[in-house]
């Protein structure tokens, strides 16, 4: 138990680590329109590169909705009221590589927390690097217990 | 096994005077359930009376996210059953059967019925569970649904199975929570145990089952000489009472060891109740993410069969009438999604590795059912990191509405801590998926070693044991790296989202 657990605590460093500092701007302008609509966004998934500006266009079909990406911790609202436009704009840059989970941001309804999108930013480290720890643990534990621990 | 077990390492909990006076006092059981009791009271008041809005109404709330996080991150990983010990949902069915709060009436009320023996396993509680997660979509959102649902698990069923039947069959048999702690509390590092069966098997009282002046007998129909499996011992703590040996003890351990042995040391036999349980476990924990976490806007469509309305829209004299809103056509393909995929393609696939063990351990006497059954509790503790993954994101990311809705608990406009308008703060999501990573590979470390042992005891030499683990060692690994694309690649899969 006290292998696991110093693994544990090995692995969330080294995954922290291998995922590589933030990055400046280096890459293109990727811009998106996103649609929303309950409890979904249209597209679902946007994928750029690490150091790409990235301009987001959030549009609604029905009511009020917004965008929060996770990890990079950036909102925008976008509330649907007679003199307000019917577009909201986010820009940022995407400086930090992996998997990021965009939510709704505005009450939207009884599906509202779960309404959920994902910006990919790759190269995604921290998943490859999960990956191969992954298949490293699966067949060397096994090697390790069938040869060393009779 | 079993002799092995005596000499692991273990520290009985009643060696501390205090938790031993406290777990034999009659009051003890009644002291933890009512404080749970009255919040879930309060839990189905908030439900049938408070904002309908589920993000804003405590029942949900505390139910899905709270709770539910408690059982899976903290409760059961650490306590095994703990949670059932102080658990409100079998109590009133209980007091009434008893006709007591605390004491011990010699006179049951009710119709003491024998539990059937072909319902002797956890089927019932495999399907109620599917049951509830069938609407789960409804559930989480709706806090009517949860009221209903609290209503039911609290009131309703308990009480007339307590009328009907002897002891504690609701929990032992049909509760849909009981079914998975259960299976996951045998990882737990909490045990209760006798201190020496020898003692048992030479007393012929047999208090603990039978009860005694001090106590009931078990309800949970297992007899403590024989236990050797956290699965089934609710830790009521009646044992303790009965017993005139002072032969009980509450042991902390290193987990896991439940997984390798038949029940009531070898006199019963695992089935696939069991192993069902663990794909039903397995699965889920990989279809609620899909639901609640992943990109998919059809997939939250057909969980949530309600159309979009919530219950008090539904009923208003302007609104649509609850048969209008169910979608019928959503809560078919989902449940069918739910019951399919967890009874059929995942023991299809098991069955498949289990095929491959078989062939690849050369073993030809060992039927292949026992294979697949046996090797099935090495998905447990996989399976376990996956939900408390699961379970750490929602509470992160979502928790911070809880301390909202405390504030006014109903819905009437009350700021009983001041943090009313305590805004949605998703906390610590740059570091999740690290922390996710890094539970899922521990747990298949986990699982695999859990794998190998299993091996050990089912095949006849350890050439065959090591063959034989191979393809479970890969299948283990696949399923970890599935779990880690869900939460570090996206949940995408651009074939399942168009």
């Amino acid at each position: 138990m006290l292998v696991v657990f110093s693994a544990l605590v090995f692995l969330t460093s080294a995954l922290a680590f291998i995922t590589g500092p933030a990055k400046a701007v280096t890459g293109s302008t990727k811009e998106f329109v996103i649609t929303a609509r309950q409890w979904a966004y249209d597209p679902p998934v946007i994928e750029v590169e690490q150091g790409d500006e990235v301009i987001i266009r959030l549009k609604s079909t029905d009511i009020s909705h917004g965008i929060y990406i996770e990890g990079y911790d950036i909102r925008a609202d976008l509330i649907l009221e007679e003199g307000m436009p019917n577009e909201v704009v986010l820009k940022f840059v995407a400086d930090k590589p992996g998997s990021f989970i965009f939510r709704c941001s505005v009450n939207c309804g009884p599906f509202h927390p779960f309404m959920t999108g994902v910006l990919k930013v790759n190269p995604n480290y921290a998943f490859q690097g999960a990956s191969i720890l992954a298949v490293l643990t699966g067949m060397l534990s096994l090697l390790y217990l069938a040869v060393f621990r009779r | 096994m079993e002799s092995r077990q005596q000499y692991r390492w273990r520290f009985d909990l009643f060696r501390i005077p205090l938790i031993k006076w406290f777990v034999r006092k009659r009051w003890f059981q009644f002291a933890v359930i009512t404080p749970n009791l009255a919040i879930f009271f309060i839990l189905m008041i908030a439900g049938f009376y408070g904002l309908p809005v589920g993000n804003k109404n405590v029942s949900v709330l505390v139910v899905w996210i709270l709770w539910w996080a408690a059982l899976m991150i903290l409760l059961v990983p650490i306590g095994g059953r703990l949670w059932c010990m102080m658990c409100p949902m079998p109590a009133i069915g209980e007091w009434l059967q008893r006709r007591t709060l605390t004491q011990k009436n010699e006179k049951n009320l009710g119709l003491g019925k024998k539990w059937p023996k072909f319902l002797d396993n956890i089927w019932l509680q495999n399907f109620s569970f599917l049951t509830v997660s069938s609407f789960i979509g409804v559930l989480t959102t709706r806090p009517l649904a949860t009221a209903v649902m609290l209503f039911a698990l609290v009131i309703v069923l308990p009480t007339i199975l307590h009328l009907l039947f002897e002891r504690r069959v609701f929990c032992r048999y049909v509760c849909p929570v009981s079914g998975f702690i259960g299976l996951y509390s045998m990882l737990a590092p909490l045990e209760l145990r006798v201190k020496s069966r020898e003692v048992c098997l030479k007393h012929v009282g047999k208090e603990c089952f039978k009860g005694s002046e001090n106590g009931y007998g078990c309800p949970w129909y297992e007899f403590p000489q024989n236990l050797n499996r956290n699965a089934y011992c609710g830790l009521c703590m009646e044992c303790v009472k009965t017993c005139p040996l002072d032969n009980i003890a509450l042991n902390l351990r290193i987990g896991g060891d439940d997984l390798l042995v038949e029940p009531w040391h070898g006199i019963k036999k695992r089935g696939l109740d069991e192993a069902f349980k663990v794909f039903i476990m397995t699965t889920l924990s990989i279809l609620y993410a899909l639901v609640f976490v992943g990109p998919y806007g059809w997939l939250k469509d057909l969980a949530d069969v309600m159309g979009g309305a919530t219950f008090k829209e539904m009923w208003s004299p302007q609104g649509n009438l609850l048969l209008e809103s169910f979608n019928v056509e959503s809560f078919l393909l989902f449940a069918g999604l739910v019951w399919g995929s967890t009874l059929l393609a995942a023991p299809a696939v098991f069955f498949a590795f289990s095929y491959a063990a078989k062939l690849a351990s050369g073993v030809k006497h060992i039927p292949l059912k026992k294979i697949f059954i046996n090797f099935s509790y090495s998905l447990v503790p996989l399976s376990l990191m996956s939900w408390v993954a699961f379970s750490l994101y929602i509470l992160l990311v979502n928790g911070s509405y809880i301390v909202a809705a405390l504030s006014d608990p109903f819905g009437w406009g009350w700021d009983l801590f001041g943090t009313k308008h305590f805004p949605w703060t998703p906390v610590l999501t740059s570091i999740i998926p690290y922390i996710q990573a890094a539970l899922l590979i521990a747990g298949l470390y986990l699982s695999v070693k859990l794998a190998y042992r299993i091996a050990q005891r089912t095949m006849p030499s350890r050439n065959a044991a090591i063959k034989a683990a191979i393809p479970f060692a890969a299948m283990l690994t696949g399923l970890c790296l599935l779990y880690l694309g869900l939460w570090l690649d996206s949940f995408y899969w651009g074939w399942i989202a168009w």
